[in-house]
């Protein structure tokens, strides 16, 4: 069988139709050792890039992995066969952590070429091992060799803190830096007529890996034509005044790709100083003076996809040209960018309102209701903006309405109460949502108006549903009146979910026995939204034994968990009581409520009723116990997630790789440990990015 | 570019759930393994935002609620057609990425009419709502290759993820985003106006703001809704010669991506093209296409011994 399969993969791989041999190379995993090494090579030699890219790929799964790699890395030292070369760096990066010693082998014997590109497979499978390689390399005879090394430090974070903080010395020490380092204190001699493309690399690298090049280094390479692109990059995040003069003079470079790296580092610069209004200034300053870097930052910022485009929304903000507002706005709309957008409408502070005001008259209903949110933040108490949010209610989209709700929420008054109010009942969901939250909000500020409104009101008619928000805003504000439970309990019987779940929420803020019976009978109402309110209410009305009953007889997991919630504000005791033999319920929905009671009641037992869940069948709730779990930070999560990453499940592994990076050096090693017999392609890069976000402290 | 620390901390209502750490990694998975799209360590605010309204709609009180009903409840089916809404991008607009039209008006097109069985099927996959379906007709049409009198059989499917774009696209009526990269000529011809303006100042009638697609490419498209990674849906539209999939895989995870391009693989003839948005490409996803290089863009095609050597 395995002959006859060897035979047709061998004649496959010989046929002159490329697709013919793709399929082949996909089949070489099945076969053993030595074909398999064999037909690999010759595979990866093909003359058709799709046969040898699949040829990479499926060197993943070929054994014995050791000759495998040997014998693809021997590949490297090929001078014929260009495209055999690369497929055969493919392959080993492919491969991972397990290709490093084979690359470093290769890399003592090999000529120039091969050296580099042996670098490039340390480079591509980061580890500790391969980055102590790399520092090693940078002193080569050879600068492509020393260049590709300097370009693999930079991914050094993927290796973790050690391997970060190893390339940094390296990398400093090259650049000349000040830190003291055991690494080499200059670039080879065979590197010194290349010193510019070192140095270059050098700072990308060092960029990379976002590591702080003091001023004072990167300051003189602005002016050096081979370095300015390079050194600009660097100087991101610099809270230097020099460095943000320079930056903003960059801007304006001619070079719309200095401009563009320019621009991005300013914006990151910013966020440093962020708050320091002198800093600031410095660059507002210069980009005020300069047209050139106010009409690049305005391309900048139109752009939907640029990188650069949040950095230069905020530029834009620091220039404060009234004439930038309607462009800023339009970025409101973009998740990636929203942010930004808002700070720089904050720096122009009440001189955007009048702009702002223009540019959405006439937009699009998305950017007029993202207009319209900004007004109360940049003028809160001036009447044209309020106005205008106002005017606003009238609109007929709710992506204006919402908003405008949401602004009223902050900063709306009594009188407003009543157009709010109109809203309650929208047939929109969002509208209807932050009609509510403004009624709450308002009422609650306003409780003589809201009161009044109340009057002549029929609990069970069409306008029962502002009522009831109203009434609860009340009672949160502490000013109730006798006739509300009445009005209440008759609201209770509406026509109209909505009604209820409303008034259960009120009841649940008026409190009481009264309001407690009232509340319970609503457990049983058909409608889950009015039932789930009922629910939260008894546990924030304290009433655990009802909740502890409902515990034991509930099986649906929405209404289950709700259970469980309420009861842990009652009771957190009996909550845990109840929750913790479910944590291993066959039902993976019952067990996830529980498991999210038991981790947020820290009582004894609920680490042991944790471990218990990570061998659940379902991985959903083993993912669920290692976050509940991870939040302990001790020992005995970090146990729990040294033995997740060897679950047989890719999800869980990844999910315990993510947890391990919050675990400092302990997490790290474990990590460090797995990524070097980890197979899976996807769970490997989970770990780097764990080992990266720990060693760069970031995320 | 990363964000060090947040400049205003985002914009929540008073009372507005939080998106804490670990729902946040728990919805991210979740929307992976069902969608295929991909939210990095960025993007936790956006999420947030975008699913904020559900937990109102559904009566909860925390994402990790939501996240439950996502996940285990009986009513997940329906919240994942409102969740899938929120959290996909609709921006399009009808004759988008000129070139790439061209060289399937130019090129692909005279290929296909050298068919011998007179039958054209195209897939819109994440067709949002419909302008780039619509377009497809109107080249089709345009072109004058494909005389139904001739005997042509030609369809144009449009999917999309999004239930309320797709009823858009099925009213196929559209305002003025939909027509920045419309000449004149092509809403003459293309286009019927729809509904009535206001009265200009001078008692006028207004330009009109809307229009409808023509009932002749009207009639070539078919729309439905469709997650990408559902096999057993996605194997209802039938074998195609051409599938556009545009500025949709790139917000997909690399595994989402790798399901999605078999998929297309597995629907088209052989012979048949797949074209990516300018931004995407098949590298380290799929060696299982052949380039094609065309005078304006470079595709993808299904080779045409593949199903010979299946």
């Amino acid at each position: 069988m395995t002959e006859r399969t060897a035979a047709r993969v061998r004649a496959g791989l010989e046929d002159p139709e490329p697709e013919v041999r793709r399929r082949a190379a996909q089949e070489i995993p099945a076969l053993p050792a030595p074909e398999s090494c064999e037909l690999l090579l010759s595979a990866l030699g093909d003359d058709d890039w799709r046969v040898r890219k699949e040829a990479a790929a499926v060197a993943t799964r070929v054994e014995p992995r050791t000759a495998v790699v040997f014998a693809v890395a021997r590949a490297l030292a090929e001078h014929e066969n260009v495209g055999l070369r690369n497929a055969a760096v493919e392959a080993l990066i492919l491969i991972g952590p397990d290709a490093v010693p084979g690359a470093i082998d290769a890399l003592g014997r090999l000529d120039a070429d091969g050296r580099k590109l042996a670098v490039e497979v340390l480079a591509g499978a980061p580890t500790l091992a391969g980055i102590k390689t790399l520092v090693r390399a940078t002193k080569d005879a050879d600068v492509n060799v020393v260049i590709a090394a300097l370009e693999g430090l930079g991914k050094a974070d993927l290796a973790g803190e050690e391997a970060r903080e190893l390339a940094i010395a390296t990398l400093t020490a090259l650049l000349g830096g000040e830190q003291e380092t055991t690494a080499p204190a200059a670039p080879a001699a065979a590197a010194a007529p290349h010193a510019a493309q070192v140095r270059g690399a050098t700072l990308d690298a060092l960029r990379a890996l976002d590591a702080p090049v003091p001023w004072a280094s990167l300051e003189p390479l602005f002016g050096d034509a081979l370095l300015r692109r390079n050194a600009i990059a660097a100087a991101a995040g610099s809270g230097a005044p020099r460095a943000l003069l320079m930056l903003a003079q960059a801007v304006a470079d001619p070079s719309p790709t200095l401009a563009r790296e320019a621009t991005t580092s300013l914006g990151r610069s910013l966020e440093e100083v962020w708050g320091d209004e002198e800093l600031a200034e410095i660059a507002a300053r210069t980009l005020r003076a300069s047209p050139a870097a106010h009409a690049r930052l305005r391309a900048l910022a139109r752009q939907a996809r640029d990188p650069a485009r949040g950095a230069a929304l905020l530029a834009l903000g620091l220039v404060r040209d009234p004439d930038d507002v309607s462009l800023i706005a339009e970025a409101l709309q973009s998740d990636d960018v929203a942010e930004r957008a808002e700070a720089a409408l904050h720096l122009f502070g009440d001189q955007a309102v009048e702009p702002l005001l223009a540019a959405g008259r006439s937009a699009a209903p998305s950017l007029r209701g993202a207009t319209i949110s900004m007004l109360p933040d940049l003028a809160s108490s001036e009447a044209e903006p309020l106005a205008a949010v106002r005017d606003a209610l009238g609109d007929t989209s709710p992506e204006v309405v919402a908003p405008a709700l949401k602004s009223l929420a902050i900063v709306g008054v009594g009188a407003d109460l009543a157009s709010v109010a109109r809203h309650a009942r929208s047939a929109d969901a969002k509208v209807a949502s932050a009609a509510h939250g403004a009624l709450l909000a308002i009422a609650g500020r306003h409780v003589g108006p809201a009161r009044e409104m109340l009057q002549g009101i029929d609990p069970r008619g069409d306008d029962a549903l502002w009522a009831v928000i109203v009434v609860g805003a009340l009672a949160r504000a502490g000013a109730e009146a006798p006739s509300d439970a009445a009005f209440l309990a008759s609201a209770l019987t509406h026509r109209e979910a909505a009604v209820r779940r409303a008034t259960i929420d009120a009841l649940a803020v008026v409190g009481g026995e009264e309001a407690a019976q009232a509340v319970t009978v609503s457990l049983a109402d058909e409608e889950a939204v009015v039932a789930l309110a009922a629910i939260r209410a008894l546990g924030h009305l304290g009433h655990a034994e009802e909740l502890a009953s409902l515990a034991a007889t509930t099986r649906d997991p929405m209404r289950l968990g709700a259970v469980l919630r309420a009861l842990r504000e009652a009771d957190p005791e009996r909550a845990f009581a109840a929750a913790r033999p479910l944590v291993r319920s066959r039902d993976p929905s019952i067990a996830a409520a529980a498991i999210d009671v038991v981790g947020d009641v820290a009582l004894d037992g609920h680490v042991e009723a944790l471990l218990s869940a990570t061998d659940h069948p379902d991985h959903e709730v083993v993912k669920l116990a290692l976050g509940e779990l991870a939040k302990l930070g001790d020992e005995r999560a970090l146990a729990a997630l040294a033995s997740a990453v060897e679950h047989a499940a890719e999800s869980v592994r990844r999910c315990a790789a993510e947890l391990l990076g919050q675990f400092g050096a302990d997490g790290e090693s474990v990590l460090r440990a797995r990524l070097d017999r980890e197979r899976s392609a996807d769970v490997r890069r989970s770990i780097m990015q764990a080992l990266a976000v720990r060693s760069t402290g970031a995320g | 570019m990363k964000v060090k620390k947040p400049l205003f901390g985002g914009r929540r209502g008073p009372g507005e759930p939080q998106l804490r750490a670990e729902e946040y990694r728990l919805l991210r998975d979740l929307v992976s393994e069902r969608l295929g799209i991909w939210f990095g360590p960025e993007a936790r605010s956006s999420l947030e935002r975008r699913l904020r309204e559900r937990l109102d709609v559904r009566g909860l009180t925390s994402f990790a609620d939501y996240y439950q009903l996502l996940k285990y409840s009986p009513a997940a089916g329906e919240e994942w057609d409102e969740a899938g809404d929120l959290l996909t991008t609709h921006e399009t607009y009808f004759f988008r990425e000129d070139y790439q039209l061209r060289a399937f008006q130019q090129e692909l097109l005279p290929m296909l009419a050298a068919k011998p069985r007179r039958r054209i099927q195209v897939w819109s996959a994440g067709c949002s709502t419909g302008e780039e379906a619509y377009t497809i007709a109107m080249l089709i049409l345009e072109s004058g290759l494909f005389e139904p009198t001739d005997g042509w059989e030609l369809r144009v499917y449009g999917s999309d993820l999004s239930k309320k774009c797709i009823a858009a696209a099925r009213r196929g009526v559209y305002g003025p985003a939909s027509f920045r990269a419309t000449t004149d000529e092509a809403r003459a011809r293309w286009f019927v106006p729809h509904g009535r303006e206001a009265p200009g100042p001078a008692g006028d009638p207004a330009p009109p703001r809307f229009y409808g697609v023509a009932p002749a490419a009207r009639s070539l498209c078919h729309f439905t809704q469709m997650n990408l990674l559902d096999e057993e849906r996605t194997q209802l539209v039938g074998r195609c010669d051409v599938i556009f999939c545009r500025n949709v895989v790139l917000y997909f995870d690399a595994a989402a991506r790798r399901r999605v391009i078999e998929t297309f693989y597995e629907r088209l003839v052989p012979g048949g093209v797949l074209l990516l948005g300018h931004a995407e490409s098949l590298l380290n996803v799929s060696t299982a296409f052949e380039l094609l290089h065309l005078k304006e863009d470079l595709v993808y095609r299904k080779p045409l011994i593949a199903s010979a050597v299946k």
